[in-house]
């Protein structure tokens, strides 16, 4: 997995929210991105899961063209700000409802998900009555199964305990040894050095180191 | 697409909005039903009492044709539940987009499937969920009418029937009421998936379930009004929808050609524009 971004720029309304970036990253690496509120992390990360077009320039993921020849990564998995499900299904069947359409995954694997990010797969409890460390569990959950060549966490430890950020340390170094290439964003900066293999700092949509 | 359809399907089939719309619905039917089970025992009483004293009175039968809360013309069900058709149409389904927008669960679907198939099936369930909440509601109607009042041949002597032999299907309203009344059922149907997909168009601009909802809902009531103030009422839906066809000059290439545009509207709006934009 190679992704590039040459010299992209977002404006919204006027404003320059990325402002030309160029770099390229590679497949068995976890990359951290660095900055403090509103300097671009997630606008960057919407960008390359195809969810927002860039003003300029072009996001390339394994020589496609992001926009041109894939409306999206062919093999992603994200959490993006919130995570979000239906409220009225638990757990299993939002994961399964999601690996429907696209990697038919079977109901042991989807179990097997669950419990690497520490939730009980056997819970009946509707994702309406889940605490905020249990939701972002679950968003974990869904952007990791059927292992994606990419996977794009933004904020993972956000509301989780320490058990689950040990697991989640545990999921990202299994999924960068099979060869994933993971992006995290996130404000802490002890964790974000633990886990990542190169730090990328973001000030202002622009990479500064 | 299939798999995108597939969850679509299955977010309308267990949504308690579904059920909510069809509670809605068919508790009118039950309404109106009652009202006209009371209204001709009520008759046949007074006629057993008086009939044979009154000159020229004359007892005809309640009668599927016009008991149906189709074909009733001045109960209070009918109009009620013609007036809400568009409400009643988009509330089970129309308003999941704007959920999906305001709580992420479309960045969840638009990094697994395509976006064409995404907005293709959310489309086609929302068309599907007004087509079949409609025909649940008015089939429900007929064939609980069925079940008490006579399936007799209107006859037009009788004024006992709204539906003018100058009307659109005026003489098959008169030799084959039943399939004027499937015919008209279909045409209510196809026009309740319109305006369901119609607030998919609505939900374009706005990330409140309840003004997509209700969008649909004003946007034809005002339409209506308007018309009506230049007396080209046969032009609105909320008024060339109901069987009995209350105002006159209704005909067939109205009705389609009304449908073709708000389908196209709604479609070219939620397809092809929303379908291209960011989403946050």
């Amino acid at each position: 997995m190679i992704l590039e971004l040459q010299n992209v720029s977002k404006e919204i309304k006027g404003v320059t929210v990325l402002d030309n970036i160029s770099l390229t990253m590679q497949g068995g690496k976890i990359y951290g991105f660095q900055g403090k509120n509103g300097s671009g992390k997630t606008m960057l990360m919407r960008l390359i899961c195809g969810l927002i077009k860039p003003s300029s320039g072009q996001v390339i993921i394994n020589g496609e063209i992001l926009g041109e020849d894939i409306s999206f990564p062919r093999s992603v998995g994200a959490l993006i700000e919130n995570p979000a499900f239906l409220h009225e299904y638990t757990a299993l069947k939002n994961l399964r409802l999601l690996s429907d359409l696209r990697d038919h995954l079977s109901d042991d694997e989807l179990k097997a998900i669950l419990s690497d990010v520490g939730l009980d797969p056997l819970d009946k409890r509707k994702y309406r009555s889940f605490s905020l460390g249990m939701k972002q569990k679950l968003g974990i959950a869904a952007a990791v199964m059927g292992e994606p060549e990419l996977v794009i966490l933004d904020e993972p430890i956000n509301a989780v305990d320490d058990a689950g950020v040990e697991n989640i340390r545990k999921i990202l170094s299994k999924l960068k040894e099979s060869g994933s290439l993971i992006i995290v964003a996130c404000h802490d900066r002890e964790e974000l050095e633990l886990i990542s293999d190169e730090i990328l700092k973001i000030d202002a949509g622009r990479i500064v180191s | 697409m299939k798999a995108a359809l597939k969850l679509e399907l299955r977010r309308l089939i267990f949504s308690k909005e579904l059920y909510i719309a069809l509670t809605i619905g068919l508790a009118l039917v039950v309404w109106l039903f009652v009202y006209e089970v009371s209204e001709s025992v009520r008759f046949a009483e007074q006629y057993a009492l008086y009939g044979d004293k009154v000159s020229g009175y004359l007892y005809y039968p309640k009668t599927v044709f016009n008991s149906s809360i189709e074909l009733e013309y001045d109960a209070l069900p009918p109009i009620l539940l013609y007036l809400l058709f568009p409400i009643i149409a988009a509330f089970p389904y129309a308003s999941t987009y704007c959920k999906d927008k305001k709580n992420g669960y479309l960045k969840n679907l638009l990094v697994r499937i395509d976006r064409k198939d995404c907005f293709m099936a959310k489309y086609m369930v929302s068309f599907l969920s007004g087509f079949f909440v409609s025909g649940v509601i008015l089939l429900s109607s007929l064939i609980l009418t069925m079940l008490v009042f006579p399936v007799l041949t209107p006859e037009a002597v009788t004024q006992n029937y709204y539906v003018q032999t100058g009307n659109m299907w005026g003489e098959l309203f008169y030799t084959m009421p039943m399939i004027y009344t499937l015919l008209y059922i279909l045409i209510d149907m196809l026009w309740c998936g319109c305006m369901a997909s119609f607030a998919l168009l609505i939900s374009m601009f706005t990330r409140s379930a309840f003004l997509a909802v209700t969008g649909s809902f004003v946007v034809f009531e005002v339409l209506d009004y308007v018309l009506s103030l230049f007396s080209l009422s046969r032009f609105s839906p909320i008024t060339f929808l109901r069987p009995i066809q209350i105002a006159d000059g209704i005909s067939l290439e109205i009705i389609l050609t009304e449908f073709i545009v708000f389908m196209a509207a709604s479609f070219t709006g939620f397809y092809f524009l929303e379908r291209k934009k960011d989403v946050f």
